[in-house]
């Protein structure tokens, strides 16, 4: 039986108001680990809130998120801070890195705030994923110096720095050309691969045929999930 | 004390507005409040140390200045200088008081700034 990363038990996000209004309503799901969940939906959908839900962003207003076994209900917001250091990596639709910072400085972020390694051991593992995902050359350089797709292939970088469980992706390849999104593509999906779980929301019915999993949204409930087998996704890349 | 405290809460103001998204962004990635506004606080304080410096400088400048300047005294018909009293105690009290000062007038803007939810600025982003 394959070990559970992420669990959403009976997930509700309503925003309370003169008109209150359900973004999420009581949604059950659970993401195994090393696998590849897209979800999708219409504009509106409630696929954004869920993501941010599942990645301790946003706190329900009722049900439970369960990270690598731990809930996170009752955690307060410094410990639900902590397990999105430790156990979550972000990637958004804008890459959001800091701008006074070099790709370099921004893939240590994450990994000084944690403060687990020493300088050096940081310094060398953020070269190496800056490396891994082609951007070796790159490392010295401010955003405004790289192109979308290197903005978002440094933005994928950090999300990797603590070597997080789950990578937890908003609509990652939004804003980028066909050829930084077949790249970020491939590079999401060897993440996955190599183990870790990765969950995306996205509009593209590419990216998202090339998960696992594929979770439609509807009114902020699951209207259908679609499960691809392994064996599928081998033959594809074969061929 | 209090035209400078305002000075430096109107800075932190400004700077930590500015600042919005990367708080955003540094809270997202799992920062705890605290330590975002460390850094804010940690800004401050360096605002605080150069003022400081210049403060000190300025105020021995200003001190020997006084002291050159001579007055009358009548008892004994001569021309005195004004006397000053040199303490490096003074300078410590003058500079820490300032420096508590600063960091505390920091501390409420960048309070109020790292108690942004990420979602809120990440969203309006997008």
């Amino acid at each position: 039986m394959s070990e559970i990363a992420l669990q959403a038990v009976g997930l509700v996000r309503r925003i309370e108001g003169e008109v209150s209004h359900t973004l999420v309503n009581g949604i059950d799901l659970a993401v195994n680990k090393g696998e590849f969940v897209a979800i999708t939906g219409p504009s509106g959908s409630g696929k954004s809130s869920l993501l941010y839900l599942l990645g301790l962003l946003d706190a329900p207003t009722d049900g439970e998120v369960i990270i690598c076994g731990q809930p996170t209900s009752k955690l307060s917001e410094s410990d639900r801070a902590d397990v999105r250091l430790t156990k979550c990596g972000f990637v958004f639709q804008f890459h959001f890195l800091l701008p006074e910072f070099t790709s370099l400085d921004n893939v240590l972020l994450p990994m000084r705030a944690a403060g687990i390694m020493a300088e050096a051991e940081m310094r060398e593992r953020g070269l190496a994923l800056l490396d891994s995902l082609g951007l070796g050359e790159h490392a010295n350089k401010r955003p405004n110096q790289l192109s979308g797709g290197q903005r978002q292939r440094v933005a994928i970088a950090r999300a990797l720095a603590n070597r997080p469980e789950i990578i937890v992706a908003d609509e990652p390849t939004g804003a980028l050309d066909t050829a930084s999104t077949e790249q970020v593509f491939s590079i999401l999906r060897d993440i996955a691969d190599k183990g870790q779980t990765v969950v995306v929301v996205t509009h593209d019915p590419a990216l998202a045929a090339r998960a696992d999993r594929r979770i439609h949204i509807v009114d902020g409930k699951i209207a259908e999930i679609t499960e691809r087998g392994r064996a599928e996704l081998v033959c594809e890349a074969a061929s | 004390m209090l035209t400078s405290s305002f000075a430096t809460y109107n800075i932190i103001s400004t700077i930590t507005n500015e600042k919005r998204q990367d708080i955003a962004i540094m809270k997202s990635l799992g920062m705890r409040e605290t330590s975002v506004r460390s850094i804010f606080i940690m800004e401050a304080a360096i605002i605080g140390i150069v003022g400081m410096i210049v403060g000190w400088a300025i105020g021995y400048a200003l001190c020997y200045g006084w002291s050159q300047i001579k007055i009358y005294n009548a008892l004994t018909g001569t021309n005195v200088p004004i006397s000053i009293y040199y303490s490096p105690l003074h300078y410590i009290v003058a500079g820490g008081i300032s420096l508590i000062c600063c960091t505390g007038a920091a501390f409420f803007p960048a309070r109020t700034a790292t108690r942004v939810h990420p979602v809120e600025i990440i969203r309006g982003a997008s």
